[in-house]
């Protein structure tokens, strides 16, 4: 069962201050901690029951599901991170990003660059699209890219 | 597929082409496999490439050997791991991690352009074919990405 704790409610605190000082909206999806294999339980349940092919999810299960460190979960609005290793700043706030997130199609590059702007890690970019962003942040402003991820439409869509 | 997707799975194709042939060079796939942990960590316990490299500890002890013998690795106190200070092994860690960067760089950036125009499916096919190959520098250069295009396929299905 995933849990929570003190040291965890700190941080989830702080990056919840965090995204409420930068982009105006506070996340308050509660987030909980979990291992890898409770995760990977919860992510094949619901896939299941969303009707994707057992083949498919054997298929997840040996080469993605073990890349997840953590995972939003929309129908009930909350965030698991797997201890130890999905606990790190920018999983929890990137995961508490998309619990906000309004826009949608392209959801995941405005999200990892919102994070990278938040904590800094450059480990959820790579360099040339981090360079693009930067231009669209220098064309549109940060405070564009903000109103675009908490806009319905086309995350990538600033024209 | 449009021209610019066509000539990025050329450029892609060429680069994974040239990054073989370097490694090539290193000679068993042990070797490689050993020589690109270094690369990427300053470093390294054998347990620990014996985790990372998924080979059992003792052929990670007769590769290193190998390694040591050709003056491409040299062991330091505690029985960590790094690469010589051999003209041969500085070159070879400076080209290897330029080469990589740009390689590995490039794959994701391709890959994640075009993300929203992929099945789900092509999507997780590639990034396993380079997980297979370069996980180590993978996860080093990118973990959290990983998770998030991770968390991304899986809401595709």
């Amino acid at each position: 069962m995933p849990w929570s704790s003190d040291k965890l409610n700190t941080k989830i605190e702080q990056s919840r201050k965090k995204i409420s000082s930068f982009l105006g909206t506070r996340p308050e999806a509660p987030v909980f901690l979990c291992t890898q294999a409770e995760l990977i339980a919860r992510v094949k349940d619901e896939l299941l029951s969303g009707g994707t092919p057992e083949d498919k999810i054997t298929f997840l299960e040996k080469h993605i599901f073990p890349l997840l460190l953590g995972k939003y979960f929309k129908k009930t609005a909350e965030v698991w991170l797997v201890e130890g290793k999905g606990d790190s700043d920018s999983i929890l706030v990137h995961e508490l990003l998309h619990s906000i997130q309004t826009c949608s199609p392209k959801r995941e590059n405005i999200c990892d660059y919102l994070t990278y702007r938040i904590t800094n890690d450059q480990t959820i970019m790579d360099e040339k699209l981090l360079s693009e962003w930067k231009e669209i942040e220098r064309a549109h402003g940060l405070k564009g890219i903000k109103a675009r991820f908490l806009s319905p439409g086309d995350c990538e869509d600033f024209f | 597929m449009t021209r610019d997707q066509r000539e990025a799975n050329t450029m892609e194709i060429a680069e994974l082409s040239e990054l073989k042939a370097v490694e090539r060079s290193f000679g068993t796939p042990s070797a490689q496999k050993i020589i690109q942990v270094l690369a990427c960590w300053e470093t390294v316990t054998v347990k620990l490439l014996s985790e990372i490299t998924e080979l059992s500890e003792s052929q990670v002890h007769a590769t290193l050997q190998s390694l040591i013998d050709a003056d491409v690795v040299k062991r330091e106190s505690r029985g960590n791991y790094v690469l010589s200070d051999s003209p041969f092994a500085r070159e070879l860690k400076v080209a290897y991690d330029a080469l990589l960067e740009r390689v590995i760089g490039k794959f994701m950036y391709n890959l994640t352009t075009r993300l929203d125009d992929m099945p789900p499916d092509e999507i997780s096919t590639r990034l396993d074919y380079m997980l297979k190959r370069w996980k180590p520098i993978m996860e080093k250069l990118f973990r959290s990405k990983l998770s998030s295009l991770a968390e991304y396929i899986i809401d595709r299905y």
